[in-house]
């Protein structure tokens, strides 16, 4: 398959748990042990208590859709799909907000308003790296 | 506990100036467009490259090689890199190195070969943005500022129509400066009309990019008056940070970096938001300015874009009821790359689009013909009870890096604001 976008590089430690749990089709977010903050991007110490103790858990994939963008033009050079195409940025039902795209939806603005429901998608890219990708949920 | 206010008015800002030419410039390194600008600003202030022991820079090209380059050894330096706004940020740095005989004589320089890419190093994606932004295809600030943008419309109503206003009161600053990229007037519905790049943003909402150098020179108070021109007092500096990455900031329609730089440059000061007689904002993209003067406390939430209506920030409207008098955005070249900046008559201008490249410059005087009347009273004397200007670069605040505040003085150099 070819490959349309790139790839997630380099790819951190303290991310590798997130990544190879998308390859088993999992979002997984680190959550703090200490004080149970659920965060994202994975880091080394929680951004509220400072503990190091972090864990990880299984997000429902469900969120809502907090801002977005429709691109109608490539931002990236190794972005090889064909524009327009929806960026988003999705508030997870657990708190954290991650960038992904939305998918499956019209890319015009009369068909995406911010706070709509979604679910994420998994979108296998190579044997290694899966993307979350949300779409609308209803 | 120090206090900033001890350093109100401390030091001055006494030469400003550009590398010879701004726009696109194949033929000229981005070094070129620093040391340009360094020489060029240091005439201005009637001083020679040997007087300078502090340098200030950001970005590629480090204060040590920018020492090298000019044949001189600095005594201080300063390379605080985050972002669009260090450049300003080195003011409050320099105001305090002055203060503390770190330097006698300091530069902050600007050059970055942002269109042409001469003399540049190839940009390197972060660890976070090249895993959790680019395989989604983010890249560069409009993939950034728009999402911000779309919350803002999505909480308060905010229209393209008012978000194009900005542009068209922004393009008729440009009209005035020889130097500007843009010239031609516009209106709404050519913005509206203009090619989509990202939802919301058209092409003539988006800032643009030049080759450009710029750079300014402060010295202390006392020894201001040595110089050639008469003196721009920093009033007040302040610098804030909230977030790097977008999805981190707390609320996407308010730049909380903003309102603590605001709130120091503020106190620092000895003013309020409303005491402004004119106000710059940085405009990058035309959602920046509305939702810095709602950030600052100068506009109520959703309600930045007012000021923007109608012409009241154009060079004509600056006696509109509005708090300030005057507000505008970059004043030099309206798509946009070159914009406000520090004291009284510097300008920033940025080279480049990516939100981790910045650009600052210091202006030479033809450019700053801003609205502000009031500026027209000029004294040597720092004591004037209301602020010229004050000059926001919030450029990292959508992106993350640390916005930052200058509140001058109304000093001499107001001559080059009057219309
Ligand atoms: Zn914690």
């Amino acid at each position: 398959m070819e490959i349309d976008r790139p790839l997630p590089s380099p790819i951190t430690p303290e991310a590798k748990p997130f990544w190879d749990g998308l390859r088993e089709q999992k979002l997984l977010l680190p959550k703090c042990k200490a004080c149970g903050h659920v965060f994202f991007y994975p880091r080394a110490v929680c951004p509220r208590c400072s503990a190091r103790d972090i864990g990880w858990i299984q997000a429902s994939g469900r969120g809502t859709l907090h801002a977005f963008e429709i691109a109608y033009q490539v931002f990236n050079k190794a972005w090889k799909i064909k524009p327009p195409y929806v960026l988003a940025m999705v508030e997870l039902a657990e708190g954290p907000r991650m960038m992904s795209n939305l998918v499956n939806v019209e890319p015009d603005p009369r068909a995406i308003r911010c706070d709509m429901p979604v679910r994420v998608v998994f979108s296998k890219l190579t044997d290694e790296i899966t993307l979350p990708l949300f779409e609308p949920a209803r | 506990m120090a206090d900033m206010k001890a350093l109100r008015n401390s030091a001055c800002v006494v030469g400003v100036d550009e590398s010879d030419e701004i726009g696109t410039l194949p033929g000229k390194s981005q070094l070129t467009l620093h040391l340009e600008a360094v020489t060029n600003a240091v005439r201005d202030a009637g001083l020679k490259v040997s007087d300078v022991d502090g340098i200030f820079t950001a970005g590629q090209h480090s204060p040590a090689l920018l020492g090298e380059a000019l044949g001189i050894s600095p005594r201080y330096v300063d390379g605080t890199t985050v972002g669009g706004c260090s450049f300003i940020i080195m003011v409050g740095h320099a105001v305090a190195a002055l203060h503390h005989g770190l330097c006698d004589v300091a530069v902050i320089s600007h050059g970055e070969s942002g269109r042409s890419g001469v003399g540049v190093s190839p940009r390197r994606d972060t660890s976070l943005t090249g895993q959790f932004e680019a395989p989604f295809g983010f890249g560069g600030a409009p993939t950034l500022f728009g999402m911000i943008t779309t919350r803002h419309m999505h909480e308060y109503g905010t229209t393209l129509e008012q978000w194009a206003q900005v542009a068209v009161s922004t393009r008729q600053w440009a009209m005035r400066n020889p130097k500007a990229a843009r010239r031609e007037p516009i209106t709404v519905a050519d913005v509206l009309g203009s090619r989509p790049v990202v939802y919301p943003f058209n092409l003539l909402n988006i800032c643009l990019v030049t080759d450009a150098g710029g750079a300014v020179v402060l010295t202390r108070a006392d020894r201001a008056k040595d110089c050639a021109k008469r003196p721009v007092y920093v009033r007040g500096v302040g610098e804030g940070t909230e977030h790097v990455m977008l999805t981190q900031m707390k609320d996407l329609t308010f730049s909380e970096a903003t309102r603590l730089a605001g709130e120091k440059a503020f106190r620092m000061a000895g003013v309020g938001p409303h005491d402004f007689d004119h106000i710059m904002l940085y405009d990058a993209f035309t959602s920046g300015p509305p939702i810095m003067l709602e950030s600052l406390g100068i506009a109520k939430r959703g309600e930045g874009v007012r000021h923007f209506a109608e012409g009241r920030s154009t060079p004509t409207g600056a006696a509109s009821p509005t708090p300030t008098r005057g507000c505008t955005a970059s004043s030099r070249s309206s798509r946009r790359r070159v914009s406000c900046a520090a004291s009284a008559a510097s300008v920033r201008c940025r080279a480049r689009s990516s939100r981790s490249s910045t650009a600052w410059a210091a202006c030479s005087p033809p450019q700053a013909r801003w609205s502000c009347r009031a500026s027209a009273a000029r004294s040597h004397r720092p004591a004037l009870d209301t602020p010229a200007i004050v000059c926001f670069d919030g450029s990292g605040w959508s992106s993350g890096r640390l916005p930052s505040a200058v509140s001058t003085e109304r000093g001499a150099r107001a001559s080059w604001l009057r219309r």
